[in-house]
Order: structure tokens, then sequence, then C-alpha cells
């Protein structure tokens, strides 16, 4: 019998390659959701033998390699967010997917993905992670030519950043195990501690972490290797842009996370601590912290509905970077638990997106409006993933982001503090616009008929959604799951309760209460409320008069008096630095070429000449 | 099967060329499939070999004559040469047929003719034992290799060869000189004595021949600077002709090249002649992969291309250790697989398209879907995308230099082959989600054929590349253990000099 786990990694390829080879629509579609099913009920399934046993492994030998996988609580947790939003991605795109190509590709990156999270060495992790790449980059090539090589040069630089790490490790350790490398840098961590001689030295420790980081970086879209993202992610297909945003990127930090496992003790130890956080983790945290800030500058500042998602993923992936980079087992956990309201909630976004633009054909806010009443249902998702990105209770969002300023305020760390409450602060500047230019205001004539979500969207989005919700009201279903990864009860409570002791929060409540004020709210309404017609300056300038010559309509550049304070700022474009030198090199290849590749025999005679003097010189 | 009959893989391709004229006066149209029928035999004759050498795990010696080395000369084929002439005469036999669909001007007969002593000489490159005769395989090589690169007839083909001729011929004047250097300081031209007696040679003597034979070689090889002549001759070069170029003519330079450095491991100037090979080895990558970038010619992309591969087999060489030698002899088998799959695609695509130019690859996924896809899966193997045969070698190549310490070459080899990640996916862009407007064209079947083999190549190696590598491997012991070559040779008793 085949082994679960290779089933789990190889379901996926296998619908994606039969949907390609049998072109037939309706056939294809249905191969690819069995496909994406098929690994999500044995996750489901491994949940009961995780119960009664620390993992599932497997190993099997090739080309001289062992390839070795495990399952155990983290990669299961990882695997789930990758089965549940690549699921519902599948179903989105049996709506959004035009050919057998993307249905190819789109499988071949989730058995990718898959194949990371549940890779248990180096080297298979490697090769999923490129297998996982390399789809993803067809999916955009598909679309855009730019954007998919911004993507790919990225991309391929942090692969031979992580090639090289992986090589100086071997080199040392002579085993790709994560087992054998993680006792290894253990024991080198004892060693330095008791002062004698370590196998690695402290810079080439600061080399492959450094190596690592960038691999790592660049997929999770850490400023300043964000740059591909925008591009890439508004570029393809929407509903796979749910699982490449909210899955994909997930395996950079998973990457992280496999730093702290195998790094971890060794790093520490070096490297020393800043307040509490670890000091190579606070590298991490506070890239993660510039890149919300980042991220969530620009995403108001898009006039382009993917793009404003785009960029408001790479902010809030900044979130789970911190908690990660704080490095306690609270901030841990915390990040852990904002990747999978992340992907939930972000999933839910672009499929909404999605939906959108297969309904419309639009992409501009400046096209929009309105459309709250001609979808009612996607409106309804809308509302729930906006809540939730917003962080407003009881929806996921709101848990795993108070964990996670719980958990850096709790570590006494004000500038990580400041820059997430400033994430959250940015983040309802650009819903606002979001919610009101798409949903609200009025409707442009052309968008008079447009019909609401086609099915498999609609049960895509709602599956979404109704996690969105559930992992709101009873965050401690999730907490639980997260507490078996460390072995101990670090989030306490019930499965409605988080309690960490200095500070607790109850969905339940919260949603009682939230139920009880509506109704309260209503009963006052339909007892009479005046109705006032509120501007949407208002919203905007929070009441106060306006005073300046704009004339803001949210529908077209709706923030220019933000985007003009930050005019110096976004001139230091990293994107813009990567291009340019990008073009340096090739006009500087393009010379070189020309000089030495000048078709005159008589100078190549003179390169023979002048290698033979170097030879006689060399003393050979 | 008498293990001597194995000199057939010269004696065949050397008599079918001189009846080459006899066939052309019976029927002028029998000649090129004579050449298929001839490629297709050398081909099983190879594999016999092969099939020999691999299972019973000796080398099979033959001596010319029946007289033992030093006094004979011998040819030795080992692991090594064994898989190469197997690719030489499977690659020689695709572009047989090739030939037939692509090659229209006349005289045919001679086009046949310089075919097989190309094959010949490569193949006697390869296997001998004898490093004069070595010279002599080399000579018919690159001399059948100038007149076929001015084949064509046009200026553009005369002007490569004409550049080719010239830098060949100081490279194998120097080459020669550097034999006589060592003749005249061992007395010997048999290969292996020679690598028994290097200890004995005058330092001075033994620095000054392997730099000569090192420098004569490595213009064959294609190694930075001595590779200029390679771009025009092999875009100039018939459709065939280049993608043989690229598959062994080039390999059995570098072959020989190494085979000669490894041979002089005792002498003083091994190490100092290494690290001059890696330098180059690396040079060659960078500057390949930078003339690359921009090239509108898709032939002489593909040209400057294959020069960087080499580079990467030098520099797997030049790291001095086993796994190094493994590396590169890996990285030569899946780059002979590639670049045969991929210059035979573009000649098609020229054949039918009527050109080379970027241009016309435009929308060749709605044209010639299968050529496009051919040419996709080399690019894609090519870049080191896993799954795909490329990358084993490259990561082993990797891996060997970590092992000796040589970060800073891989990272610049890396950083060089993002590069080729730019090209190639500007290419692929172009030939599936451009639009252009053309028929489709109706793909030639038998070409289809070999082109679906040589994917089914990659992807096999690729996902299993158990056996490749062991393969590769045993090639490379053959290379790198150099006192068990001696031992191979029955050198006879008491001749020295």
């Amino acid at each position: 019998m085949i082994n679960e786990l290779m089933i789990i990694i190889f379901a996926p390829l296998l619908a994606g390659v039969l949907a390609w080879i049998f072109d037939v629509k309706g056939i294809r579609e249905g191969v690819a959701i069995i496909g994406a099913a098929v690994p999500l009920a044995y996750l489901i399934q491994a949940y009961q033998t995780l119960a009664s046993q620390p993992s599932i492994q497997y190993s099997i030998v090739l080309s001289g390699f062992k390839f070795e996988f495990i399952l155990y609580h983290l990669s299961w947790v990882f695997a789930m967010i990758a089965g549940v939003v690549g699921f519902a991605a599948v179903l989105g795109m049996v709506s959004t997917a035009k050919d057998s190509y993307e249905w190819l590709f789109a499988l071949m990156s989730l058995t990718g993905v898959y194949g990371v999270f549940l890779a248990d060495d180096l080297i298979s992790f490697f090769i999923f992670w490129e297998i996982m790449t390399f789809a993803s980059f067809m999916m955009v090539l598909k679309y855009n030519r730019k954007a998919s090589l911004k993507y790919f040069l990225l991309s391929v630089l942090g692969a031979y950043a992580m090639l090289i790490a992986i090589g100086i490790i071997y080199a040392k350790v002579g085993a790709f195990d994560f087992t054998s490398v993680q006792r290894v840098f253990y024991q080198d961590a004892m060693r330095s501690v008791m002062g004698s001689d370590t196998l690695f030295s402290r810079n080439e420790l600061l080399l492959i972490f450094g190596l690592f980081l960038t691999a790592f970086g660049v997929k999770a879209g850490t400023f300043p290797l964000h740059v591909w993202a925008p591009d890439a992610y508004s570029e393809t297909n929407q509903s796979y842009t749910a699982m490449f945003s909210g899955v994909l990127s997930k395996a950079g930090v998973y990457g992280m996370l496999v730093i702290y496992i195998l790094l971890g003790t060794r790093l520490m130890y070096e490297f020393g601590n800043i307040g509490a956080a670890p000091k190579f983790g606070y590298v991490i945290a506070f890239l993660g912290g510039i890149t919300i800030i980042v991220g969530g500058l620009l995403a108001a500042l898009q006039e382009d509905i993917r793009k404003l998602f785009a960029y408001s993923s790479i902010s809030q992936i900044g979130y789970i970077l911190v908690g990660i980079g704080v490095g306690t087992a609270l901030s841990i956990e915390a990040a852990i638990y904002h990747a999978i309201s992340h992907a939930l909630f972000k999933g839910l976004f672009f499929l909404i997106v999605a939906t959108i633009i297969h309904r419309t054909g639009k992409t501009q806010f400046k096209d929009m409006g309105g459309l709250a009443e001609k979808m009612p249902v996607t409106f309804a998702m809308a509302f729930v993933a906006i809540l939730s990105l917003a962080g407003i209770p009881p929806l996921v969002g709101f848990a795993s982001k108070w964990l996670i300023f719980e958990a850096v305020i709790h570590q006494n760390m004000p500038i990580l503090g400041g820059m997430l409450f400033f994430g959250s602060a940015i983040g309802f500047v650009y819903l606002i616009r979001f919610t009101y230019a798409v949903w609200f205001g009025q409707r442009p004539t052309e968008l008079d008929d447009t019909k609401d979500a086609p099915l498999p969207l609609a049960i895509a989005m709602g599956i979404l959604a109704l996690l969105n919700v559930v992992f709101g009201i009873a965050p401690g279903i999730v907490a639980g799951e997260l507490n078996k990864i460390f072995g101990k009860e670090i989030i306490q409570g019930t499965i409605w309760e988080l309690n960490l002791g200095f500070g607790r929060y109850n969905g339940l409540f919260i949603t009682i209460w939230l139920v009880v004020g509506i109704l309260i709210a209503a009963v006052i309404y339909f007892l009479g409320a005046k109705v006032r017609r509120v501007p949407v300056t208002d919203t905007y300038q929070a009441g106060n008069p306006v005073t300046m010559d704009y004339n803001l309509t949210i529908r077209r550049n709706f923030f220019l008096p933000l985007k003009e304070t930050l005019a110096f700022w976004l001139r230091m474009s990293f994107d813009r630095l990567y291009q340019d030198i990008g073009s340096w090199v090739e006009d500087l290849a393009e010379t070189l070429r020309h000089y030495i590749y000048n078709g005159n025999v008589q100078a190549y005679a003179w390169y023979l000449a002048a290698i033979l003097i170097i030879l006689a010189l060399w003393g050979v | 099967m008498n293990l001597q009959f194995a000199s057939l893989l010269i004696a065949l391709p050397l008599i079918s060329a001189f009846f080459v004229p006899v066939i052309k006066t019976i029927s002028r149209k029998a000649v090129m499939p004579f050449l298929v029928i001839i490629t297709a035999v050398q081909t099983g004759i190879a594999a016999w070999v092969f099939e020999e050498v691999y299972t019973g795990g000796k080398p099979i010696i033959i001596m010319a004559g029946g007289f033992k080395p030093p006094v004979g000369i011998n040819l030795y084929i080992g692991h090594f040469a064994a898989l190469f002439v197997l690719i030489i005469a499977v690659a020689g036999f695709f572009m047989a047929v090739f030939s037939m669909k692509s090659i229209g001007v006349e005289p045919k007969d001679k086009y046949a003719m310089l075919f097989l002593l190309l094959m010949l000489g490569a193949t006697g490159m390869i296997s001998t034992g004898d490093i004069f005769n070595l010279f002599v395989f080399m000579e018919i090589t690159a001399i059948s290799a100038y007149a076929l690169t001015a084949y064509n007839k046009t200026g553009e083909a005369s002007e490569g060869a004409m550049k080719y001729i010239v830098l060949g011929g100081i490279g194998s004047s120097f080459f020669l000189v550097g034999i006589a250097l060592i003749y005249g300081s061992l007395g010997t031209l048999n290969m292996a004595q020679i690598a028994q007696l290097a200890g004995n040679i005058n330092p001075t003597v033994a620095q000054a021949a392997l730099a000569l034979l090192v420098f004569g070689l490595a213009v064959e090889a294609e190694l930075f600077p001595l590779n200029a002549w390679a771009p025009d001759a092999y875009q100039a070069a018939p459709h065939p002709v280049t993608a043989m170029f690229s598959a062994f003519v080039v390999k059995a330079g570098l072959y020989a090249m190494v085979r000669i450095i490894y041979l002089l491991r005792d002498t003083q100037a091994f190490t100092g002649i290494l690290r001059l090979v890696l330098i180059l080895g690396t040079i060659t990558v960078v500057i390949g992969e930078l003339s690359a970038l921009r090239q509108t010619n898709v032939k002489r992309m593909f040209a400057y291309s294959s020069i960087a591969q080499v580079g990467f087999m030098a520099v797997g060489f030049s790291l001095g250790t086993q796994a190094g030698a493994s590396a590169g002899v890996f990285h030569m088998v899946n780059h002979a697989i590639v670049k045969a799959l991929m210059f035979l695609a573009v000649g098609y695509v020229a054949l039918e398209l009527g050109g080379t130019s970027i241009e016309d690859f435009k929308g060749l996924g709605k044209k010639m879907p299968l050529t496009a896809f051919a040419i996709t899966v080399g690019a894609i193997s090519i870049i080191g995308i896993p799954m795909f045969n490329v990358f084993w070698s490259k990561i082993q190549l990797i891996l060997a230099a970590l092992k000796v310490g040589k970060t800073g070459v891989i990272a610049l080899i890396l950083g060089a082959s993002l590069v080729e990640a730019v090209y190639y996916i500007r290419l692929i862009h172009t030939m599936w989600f451009e639009s252009a407007n053309g028929e489709k064209v109706k793909e030639n079947f038998t070409l289809g054929v070999i082109m679906l083999l040589l994917v089914a190549l990659i992807i096999v190696i690729g996902v299993f590349p158990n056996a490749a590598w062991n393969i590769a491997q045993k090639a490379a012991a053959d290379l790198y253990n150099v006192s068990q070559y001696i031992k191979n040779v029955p050198l006879l008793p008491g001749v020295s000099p």
C-alpha cells in the first residue's frame, strides 16, 4: 500500500496531470476537486493517528539521497492550512480557470507546498520548495511576463541562497535530515557555552542564518524582498491567488520556524538577547514590523483592487513575522494562529476579488460601486472578511492579532508594539476604501446587470467565511492544537476562551454581547431613529471639516493627501532599485559581449597569446 | 563475442566514410540513408560495448595488431569511454536522421563523409590510449568540423569556419609541441606509461608541457577566452552539426584535457593547472551567460548557453576530487541530452519557419506545439528546476564544490545561472504567450518521436536519477582513478624508455 504521506503530497499533482491530459471541461474540474479533497481527507484522518502517536514518518531512497517525510503537530497545522485554503481555491478555480494549463500548475504548486510542510530533510524541503516556486511562477507567466520574471528571479535568488546554506550545513554535518542537523547545532550550542571549539564558527553561523533569512524572506514577502508579490499576486487567476497568498506565503513563514527548529538554540546562545527576544529573532521581527508599515501604506495608495489586497497580504504577513521573531512560546503560537487567520481571511478576500472580476471584468476602484445590492452573497462574505482582517471581534482576525499584541506587549517591546498598532490603523484605512468604493455608493450603469457569485465560488467563500467565524467565536479550538505543538498549556482556557494569565479573551461572551447590542440597536432604530445622510468626508476626516481644496472621491486617488505626505518616502522604491540593477547588468553584459566577441579573428588570436603568456607567467 | 570487435567503433565510420563516394556513384539518393544505416549500426555496437563494460566492470583494451602497449597503440574503452561512445553514436544517429530532412545543399556525399569523420574523430579522442593518437583524432575531428562549419556556403559560414580554423590551428600546433616535450622527457607516448612515469619528469618540462597541452585542448573545450570561435561557428554550421558540436565535440575536447591533467597528477604543476582551469571555467560560465542575455538569435543564444554549461563541467573537473569529477561527468551527460534536443528543435524551427531569430519563435506554441514543448522542457531543465535532469548534476556540482570549500565560486556560478533563467524565460514566454500570425505546421513524425524520446529521457533522469548517477560515478572513477587506469593497461613488462 502506498504511504499516506505520499498520497497527501502527490494526489494534487496526479490530479493536475490527469486534468491536463484529459482536457475535457467538466472532467478536469471534477478530477481537480478530488485531487484537492483527497489530501484534506487524509489529513483529517491523520489527526486521529496523531492523537495516539507523536508523528507519522516515511522515507524513500532516490538518487543516493534519503528523502524523509514527517507529519507531526506543527506540520499538521500548516498542512491543514494548505488543505482547507487549497481546496477552497480549487473550488474557486472551477469558476475562473480558463484551461487545463492552469489546473496543472495550480495543483502542482499545492503538491509543492504539501511537500515543503511535510519534508523532514533539507533536500526534499528544497526540491518541493522549488516545485512550488516553479508551478506558481508558471501561473503568473501565463498572465504577465514581467511580473513573472521578477517573481522568478527573486525566488531563484532565494532558492540558491537556501541551496548554499544547505550545502554549507551538509559539508560539515554530513547529513540532510532535520534530526541530525538539529542535534549537531544543539551540541554546537552546548560546546560554545562550555567554551570549547564549535563545528560552525560564528561567521558561518551568521552566513547560514542570513542565507536562510533571504530564502524564506522572499517567499513570505518580507521587506525589502517583497517587490515581486504585488505584481505576482495580482497578475494571475485571482482564485489561484487565494492559494498563492494564503498558502504559499506560509511556506516562507514555516521556513522561519525551521530556522528556529534547526538553528535556534545555537543562534540564541551565540548572539544573545535583546530584552526578552533573541537577537536573531529580533531581526526577523523588526523586518516584519517594517513590512507591516510599508505594505499597509502602499495598500492604501493602490487604485487596483487586486494590488490593494496584494499589499495588504504583505502587510499581514508582517504580523506573523513579528510574532515569530519575538521568540517566546506564546508569541510563536500567536504567530501560527495569525498564519491560520491570514490564510482564512486572505483566501476569502482573494476569492471575493475573483468573484468581482469574474462577474464585472473590472479591476479598478474607479469602475466599481454599489455592488452590495447586486451581489448580496459576495457582500456578506466580504463583510466577514473585512471584519476579520480589521481585527474586530468575534472573528478570527481579532483573536490572533490580540494574541500577538499580548505576546509583544508582555515582553515590553514598545517599538514592535507601535508598529503593530500602526498596522492595524492603516488596515482600517485601506479597508474603508474597499468597503465603500466597491459595495456602496453610486453604481456605474454598466454594472447594473451584474450577477452574484457562481455556485463553486460561493461554496468556496462560504467554507472560508464559516471558519473565520467559528475560529473567532471558539478560539480555544485552535489554541488547543497550537498547545500540542509545544506539548504544554501555553494558552489556557476553554474552547470559548483564551486565557494567558495576564489577559483573557472570551469569544462566545463577546459574540453574545455583540448580538445583544445589535438587537438593542435594532430596537432603538426601529423605534424611530432619524435618518441622516453621512457624507463620505465624514468617514475620511473623522467628522472634522474639510479644509483643503481636494476634490475627494473614494473611487479615485482617495488618499491623495497621504500620498503627498509620503512623497519623499515613496521615491525610495526597492522595486525600482532592483530594476535599475537589472538593466545595468544587461547593459554591462551587452558591452562586454560587444568587446569580447567582437568578431575579429585577429583579436581572438590575441586572446590565445594572452592566455599563453598567463600560462608562462603562472609557472604551472 | 570477441571483445576486440569493439575496434569496429573506429573502423566502421572510417571505412564507411571511404565508401560514400562508391555509394554516390550507385545512387545519389542512397547517400543519406546510408549515413543513417551506418550510424544506426554504430549505435548498436556502442550499446553492446557499453553493456559489456558496465556488466563486466572491466575496461576493454584493444591492441592494434596484437602488439602490447607501449609498443603497439592501444584503445582503452573504460567506463567513461563506453558511456561517451554511446552518447556520440546515439547523437550521431539522431542527427543523421535529422540531416535527411534538413540538409538540402549539395554535395551531400561530402557532408556524409565529413559527418562520419567527425564521429570517428570524437570516438577516437575518447577511446584512445596513446597521446599522439589523441592528437591525430583531434585533428580529424577539428578538420572535419571546420569543413562542416563552412558547409552551408554562405559568407557567414565561411567566416565562422575561418575563425575556427585559425584558432583551432593555433591550438593544435601548441598541443603538438606539448606532446613533443612529454615524449622528449619520458620517451613514451602511451598514456598509461606517461602516468606511471609522471613522477620522474623534470618539473620545468612538466610545467611547460602541461601548460601547452591544456592550452591546445582548451580551444576545443571552449574555455574562455579561447572559445571566441564558438558562437560564430555554432550559428553558421548546419543545424545537425551544431547539435553535434554541443553534444559531443566540445565534450571530447574537454575530456582529453581533463584526462591529460589527471594523468600528470604526480607532477608538481598539477594543482596549479587545476586552479587555472577553475578560474577559466568560472569566467567561461559568467561571460557565456551574460553574452546570451540579449541575444535575439535563438541559435546563437543556445550557443552561448552551451559554452556556459561547458564552464560548469570544467569547474567540476577542476575541483580535483572524485565527487567533483562525478558531477562533471553527470553534467556532461545531461547537457548532451538537453542540448542535442534543443539544437535539434531550433534547427527544425528554422527549417519550417525560415530562421532562428526570436521573431520566428513568436507563437511557436500554436504553430509547432511539439517542438515548442521540447524547447520548453530543455530550457526548464537547463535552468535547473527539480524533477528535470540538469538539476541533479547542478546540485551534485554544488555539493562537491562546497566540500572543498569553494563557496565563492559556487555563488558566482549560481549568480550566473540567474541570468540563464532570464533569457530562457523570455524565450518560453515568447513561444507560448505571444501571438503571431502563421499557419499551424504539420510536424514531422520521426523528428517528433526523437524529440519526445529525448524529453522522456530528461524527465526520467530527473525523476529517477539513481541509475544515471551511478553510471556517471563509475565513468568519473575511470577518469579520476589514475592508478587503476595504469593497472588496467597491460604494459609489456621490461619495455621502458
